[in-house]
Parts: structure tokens; C-alpha cells; sequence
């Protein structure tokens, strides 16, 4: 890295082609290494670039299957699971690159109502993301063949108390929640071009009829191609 | 594809001195292409930085922007909302509120974390003791006025033993927002009912603490 160095001389001087040889050479050199200290950089920041000639980072957002550009869910309806039943939420849908990282953010209010199971039942409450590559799946929406597999560190869990159902037998509500920002990214890339993104929700040891209600949902995906 | 020059000896005319230099402005001039910068990661943001002022406070960079409200735990920070004041209307939470410009249809992420807690009176006398099934108020993060789909939050009342009822409340989500200028606001509604003298029950107040809000817009 250099600037270009002009070997002076000056009227009066003996003038010979050492000079101007010292000089081009030098412009030679820098002229397959240009570099900072041949661009100014205040000429190129806020006076000479136009408006969009700067292409930003190539980010694209999932989109959910037949919906809109996130899935949320309102206080009305909820989404109940009952006890036992696995739901899962969504997939999103995201079309893959190659090695893109992504970001996904699942947000929501959570809570368990009753709990008439009796003394020494802790109904756990657990929602997990999941991935999934679906190329031979025919209804494109992750429901079969291909296995997800776990986004790592994206376990949430809530298990609730039942302390007071030995004083008190019903009506113990508890709310909780949840908001998650993970990333996502396969090294080398993933090996579909359309990527599935769901979340998993379960109610473990729930007792006789109980279920945990969602609320207020948000749950999105966004990448970035490397 | 950078400058070859042999060097000079002997005598020469004029025209080798002009070809010289002619080569010199055409590599100036639109000559120089990829090959010929260096390939050590010398570019850096003050290269490419165009900021594009629209607000005396904002600035649109070229890919992204963050905006942020961080407001510290402390009781001069607090946003505290009166029930008999303020009634059930929604109402600002102070210092958790941004308005941001966009040139283009932007992806948004807003996330919010806060901690907030009702106070001011006794337990909750509720069927099942210690329970969070009065709720106290409802925190909403509201686009240009409208509360967003899935952005609401439930604080509950504290019970008369267990203080679980206070926890940090946060939310996450994403919004397409078209070209223009865009108020992100956190807003909180009073469960009034709950709070007026008349209902027997003495919950005066909902404290809103530490909280952050983070914006980040993500151009296309």
C-alpha cells in the first residue's frame, strides 16, 4: 500500500529520464494495487454516490404458507393445546441460497388455567423451534417425508406450580412469556433451496382436561446471504 | 489491467512522452478495473457510507438502521400510570416510543423488554388464592396509532403472598412498513375497572421500570 510518489525536479534542474523513470515506475507499481491511499474518501462518501448505487446486503424475509409475511396470532383466537398433543405453528417458509444466516424471532403470551390433576402434578409447558428441508415433500408444507430437526438453544420451557392446589383445587392460573431470537445457520449451506421453519408447542403431564392457551403471537424469519 | 511502462533511456521525441502519459489518463479514465485493486480488506464503512439526513437525528445508512430507547431501573425513571388519572385509555409509556423514516417498503423487526408491575394496594381475593386471573393493564406496541396483531401483553395483579405477577414482559415482531415516517409507540391500558375505588379493591398504580425498545429496519 502506498501513494504515488512523483520524484521531483524543478526548472533549472539537469533533466534526464532517471527522474521520470523513478516516477513511472512507481506509478506502475501502485496501478495494480490501488487501495485506500488512492481513493479519497470523503470524495465518495456523501457527495459523488448516487442514490441506490450501493446495493444493500441481500436480505429477504420467510413468508408463511398461504399467509402474510409473519403469522401472528390476536388474543382472539387463541391457540389451545390440550394436554398431550403436540401443536406445531406454522412452517415459514424461506428460500435458501447458499449458506445464508437467519434470523428467527418467536414471540407470545402463555398460560395454564387449571390444573385439577391433583397434588404432585407439574404440568410442563414447552415450545421448541424446528428447521426442516422438504425437497420430495409433494405439499410443500414440511407435513411429510423429512424430519425437522432442533434449532439449537431454542427450548423454552415454563412448568407451572401446584403448591396452592392443596388449599385451593381450581382456578390456579399462571401466565408467562415468551420471546426468543435465534439464529440459524448451516455451514456449507442448507441442502434444499426452500427451507422450513416451525414452532412446536407441548403440554406435558397435564392432568384430566387441562390446556395451556396462546396468546398474542408473533413469529417471524429473516436471512441474509453470506 | 494496471500500467506497463518500460523504462526510459536515451533520447526520445515528444510523441513517447505523449503515448506515455496518454496511457497514464487512459488507465485514469475508466482503465482501471478489478484486478488492479488490492485484495487485502481495505474498504471499509467510511468508503461507502452515504448518509442521507432526512431529521436532524436520523440517518439512513445504507443497508440498516437501529434505533433504539433505553431507559435505566431507577425510581426518576419510572413511567407510572395512575389509574384515577389517566382512566382506560391507552396511554404513551414514556421513553419507549420512536418515530423512524423509511425511503423504501422496509422490513422492521421492534422488540420491546420491560419490566413492569402493578402496586399500590393489597392481594387479589380470587377463587383459587395467589393466582394471575385479574389482570391489572395491557401493554400493546402500537404502528402510526393502530396496536399491531400479536403485540399485547397482560400484567396481572399481585396476590397476597406470591409476586410472580411481576415479570419482564417483552415482545418481538416484524412489520413491513412502507416508504414515509412511521411512530413506533409502547402504550399501556389500565384494566379500570379493577382500579376504581367503588370496585373494593385498592390497586392504584402500574409502574413501568427499566425497558428498552430496539428498532431495526432492514432495507431491501
Amino acid at each position: 500500500m502506498a501513494q504515488i510518489d512523483l520524484t521531483e525536479f524543478f526548472p533549472g534542474d539537469a533533466f534526464s529520464a532517471t527522474e521520470i523513470n523513478a516516477s513511472m515506475s512507481n506509478w506502475v507499481t501502485q496501478s495494480t494495487n490501488i487501495d485506500e491511499y488512492n481513493v479519497r474518501e470523503e470524495g465518495i462518501t456523501r457527495r459523488i454516490i448516487e442514490t441506490g448505487a450501493v446495493a444493500p446486503s441481500d436480505m429477504r424475509d420467510a413468508t408463511s404458507l398461504g399467509g402474510p409475511l409473519t403469522l401472528a396470532v390476536s388474543a382472539t383466537p387463541t391457540m389451545i393445546m390440550n394436554g398431550g398433543n403436540v401443536v406445531r405453528l406454522g412452517p415459514l417458509v424461506y428460500d435458501e441460497s447458499n449458506g445464508d444466516m437467519l434470523m428467527i424471532r418467536l414471540s407470545f403470551e402463555h398460560t395454564v388455567p387449571d390444573d385439577t390433576s391433583g397434588a404432585g402434578t407439574q404440568p410442563e409447558f414447552g415450545v421448541y423451534l424446528y428447521y426442516g428441508e422438504f425437497a420430495s415433500d409433494a405439499a410443500a408444507d414440511g407435513s411429510a417425508p423429512g424430519d425437522w430437526t432442533f434449532v439449537t438453544a431454542s427450548d423454552r420451557k415454563h412448568q407451572f406450580d401446584d403448591y396452592y392446589k392443596t388449599t385451593a383445587a381450581t382456578n390456579l392460573e399462571e401466565r408467562g412469556y415468551c420471546t426468543m431470537q435465534v439464529p440459524l445457520s448451516v455451514g456449507g449451506g442448507f441442502s434444499s433451496s426452500t427451507l422450513y421453519i416451525a414452532a412446536f408447542y407441548s403440554l406435558s403431564d397435564p392432568g384430566s382436561g387441562n390446556s395451556a392457551t396462546v396468546d398474542d403471537l408473533a413469529f417471524s424469519a429473516m436471512g441474509w446471504a453470506r | 489491467m494496471g500500467i506497463s511502462l518500460t523504462a526510459l533511456t536515451g533520447i526520445h521525441s515528444a510523441a513517447t512522452a505523449r503515448a506515455r502519459l496518454t496511457t497514464i489518463e487512459e488507465f485514469l479514465n475508466g482503465g482501471i478495473v478489478q484486478a488492479d485493486l488490492a485484495t487485502d480488506a481495505w474498504v471499509r464503512r467510511q468508503h461507502i457510507y452515504r448518509p442521507e439526513v432526512r431529521y436532524p437525528n436520523w440517518v439512513r445508512l445504507v443497508s440498516a438502521d437501529v434505533h433504539w430507547r433505553d431507559v435505566p431501573v431507577g425510581r426518576s425513571s419510572r413511567s407510572i400510570h395512575h389509574a384515577h388519572q389517566l382512566g382506560s385509555a391507552w396511554q404513551p409509556v414514556a421513553n419507549a416510543s420512536a418515530t423512524i423514516t423509511t425511503s423504501a417498503t422496509t422490513t422492521v423487526n421492534v422488540l420491546l423488554s420491560m419490566y413492569v408491575w402493578q402496586a399500590g394496594g393489597v392481594g387479589v381475593a380470587s377463587p383459587g388464592g395467589d393466582d394471575e386471573s385479574v389482570k391489572a393493564c395491557d401493554v400493546g406496541i402500537f404502528v402510526n396509532g393502530t396496536q399491531q396483531t400479536g403485540c399485547n401483553r397482560r400484567v396481572f395483579m399481585l396476590g397476597t403472598d406470591a409476586l410472580y405477577a411481576r415479570k419482564q414482559v417483552t415482545m418481538i415482531k416484524q412489520f413491513s412498513l412502507s416508504a414515509g415516517v412511521h411512530d413506533i409507540q409502547t402504550m399501556l391500558k389500565l384494566n379500570n375497572a379493577e382500579f376504581q375505588p367503588s370496585s373494593g379493591k385498592n390497586y392504584k398504580r402500574v409502574y413501568v421500570d427499566c425497558r428498552n425498545l430496539v428498532i431495526d429496519a432492514q432495507y431491501k
